[in-house]
């Protein structure tokens, strides 16, 4: 530190002083062109078949790395002691390592994270109850932003320990509709309708086929599950599309998709509860009531 | 339903046509309506489809503005002309055999298949050619060919692959297009889709009809992509050809791809 106590106007044109900062301008160009060389030869060779995430990952390893040695050369330049700060450091190292576990851990996550290739950025993911394009995969976390055009900061530690949906990953998706029918409708019928719908719309794939299936007897009615695939960009206007089609379509038939009801009996099957309008009698009963009051 | 066969196609059909400023002209191509008119520096276009296909197609008739429509606009440098061009779909379609087909070991079947075509709106300036939009002249489903990591999207199309004699189609939107397969493995090719690769076809004009070059295929075994040629020049009419369209993507003189598909695939999905 003798160097900064030196420091006044009279050392500042002193050819020492021009010599070291001229030192400390080469370190430093030199240090940001090898840098970068070193990240664009790795970038270039040995992660040449990684994905962008991991070329990000050991880009940015390398960057920080080198600006570390940067600084060291620097400080080592203008004569402060680097034993006595690498000592300090290891100490400080420890402390940090300590407090900073879980950050060490999203770290390593992070590696673990991006040659797992789950996902890449630019992918609609589902984690926990948080679904949205990724953002970008960081050293530390990853950012997602959500449909409604929020950003999700999730930490790569948790990411590792939970399950991850990657909902764009193939180009074609299925889509499931769950329908109950009424008992007493034509079953032929209805699944006629289901799979003409489907053909009828250009953006429901022929193949794979839709896929349909009577699934149980429901309180209400059938249950049916209905399946349409789809181009993977196409989701909101197949259901868009496909959802009114289904009640239209119904609709037209005669086909009634039923809503929870119960029906009583008194005994006998398919008899139902006797139910008797009495509103006239009530009105004949006031009336009787109300003339004998006029007497 | 009757179509009206028209034995040759109109003259100029698919020439350049000098538009008046403010005219409109009218298309009328397999389900496809289409009304074009130009504004100078701007070109629109309005399309509908109908629900079945035209008894009567039309090219370039004068028209009056149709009521209701939705514009497109397109703007551009000053253009002399208008030219609408037939054009191979932009995907693979998917066929299948009229029959069940069974091609033994080391023989070889000659086919053929009708493809829709689709119309291209182009603004000509001198030799500058500026592609406007691309119109089906019916909207096709879509479908997927392969597994699921990676197989493609394509075209489901409702025609067959039929046997030779090939029969031009008695409507102006289908391309007849030529198709031999060979199996050269020892087990026989029974297969349920193939896929044609429109977007290498080049597409020429005859009198009556639209032509594709001839498509070759070489099947060498359930797992293995299939080799496939595309003949250099038109199938052989007597016919005079030309071409109107060339292929889309370019290919080198042979391609390997996955044209077959069979029950076991399908059932994977």
């Amino acid at each position: 530190m003798e160097f900064l106590q030196d420091l006044n106007i009279k050392t500042l044109f002193k050819p020492e002083f021009l010599n070291t900062l001229l030192h400390i301008l080469i370190i430093l160009i030199a240090g940001l062109i090898v840098v970068r060389l070193i990240a664009m030869i790795v970038g270039k060779t040995f992660t040449k078949k990684a994905g962008p995430q991991m070329k990000m990952l050991v880009r940015k390893v390398i960057v920080y790395t080198g600006w570390a040695v940067i600084i060291l050369a620097v400080l080592s330049e203008l004569g402060v002691k680097l034993s006595a700060i690498l000592g300090a450091a290891g100490i400080v190292g420890i402390a940090v390592g300590i407090a900073s576990q879980k950050s060490l851990g999203s770290i390593i996550s992070g590696f673990f994270l991006v040659s797992d290739k789950a996902f890449e950025v630019g992918d609609v993911i589902q984690i926990g109850d948080k679904v949205g394009v990724v953002h970008s995969i960081d050293l530390l976390s990853i950012k997602l932003k959500t449909l409604d055009n929020m950003l999700v900061r999730i930490p790569n530690d948790e990411i590792i320990s939970s399950s991850v949906t990657n909902i764009t990953r193939f180009p074609i998706r299925r889509m499931d509709f769950s329908i109950q029918v009424a008992y007493r409708t034509d079953l032929n019928q209805a699944r006629e309708i289901l799979l003409d719908i489907a053909r009828q719309n250009p953006l429901c794939l022929d193949e794979p086929e839709p896929f349909f299936m009577f699934t149980d007897f429901g309180d209400s009615g059938i249950g049916i599950k209905f399946a349409v695939w789809f181009e993977k960009q196409n989701f909101v206007t197949v259901k868009n599309s496909v959802f009114p089609s289904i009640k239209n379509r119904f609709d037209e038939a005669g086909i009634e998709i039923p809503f929870p009801h119960t029906t009583l009996y008194t005994g006998e099957a398919s008899i139902p509860f006797p139910v008797r309008v009495v509103e006239d009698d009530i009105s004949e009963e006031k009336r009787s009531h109300h003339d004998k009051a006029a007497d | 339903m009757a179509v009206k066969k028209h034995k040759e196609l109109p003259e100029g059909t698919w020439g350049r046509i000098n538009f008046q400023r403010d005219e409109f002209r009218y298309w009328e191509f397999g389900k496809l309506r289409l009304w074009v008119k130009n504004e100078g520096n701007e070109w629109r276009i309005a399309r509908e489809y109908l629900e079945e296909m035209t008894t009567a197609p039309r090219f370039a008739e004068p028209a009056e503005e149709p009521a209701g429509s939705a514009w497109n606009r397109y703007i551009t440098e000053k253009t002399d002309s208008f030219q609408m061009k037939p054009v191979l779909p932009d995907r693979p379609i998917i066929v299948r055999p009229e029959f069940p087909l069974k091609i033994l070991g080391d023989s070889s079947a000659a086919l053929f298949l009708h493809i829709p075509v689709w119309l291209q709106a182009v603004a000509v300036s001198g030799k500058n050619e500026l592609v406007l939009d691309e119109f089906p002249s019916e909207m096709l489903s879509s479908t997927w060919f392969g597994d699921m990591k990676t197989g493609e999207l394509c075209y489901a199309f409702k025609e067959y692959l039929k046997p030779l004699p090939m029969v031009p189609s008695e409507q102006y939107w289908f391309a007849v297009c030529p198709l031999v397969i060979r199996n050269t493995s020892q087990t026989a090719l029974d297969f349920q889709r193939f896929c044609v690769r429109a977007e290498h076809l080049t597409l020429y004009t005859g009198k009556e009809s639209l032509y594709t070059n001839e498509i070759q295929v070489r099947f060498f075994g359930e797992d293995q992509s299939s080799q496939m040629t595309f003949a250099s020049r038109p199938p052989e009419t007597g016919e005079t050809m030309k071409v109107v369209a060339e292929p889309r993507e370019p290919y080198s003189s042979s391609l390997l791809k996955k044209s077959f598909s069979f029950l076991k695939t399908l059932t994977e999905i």
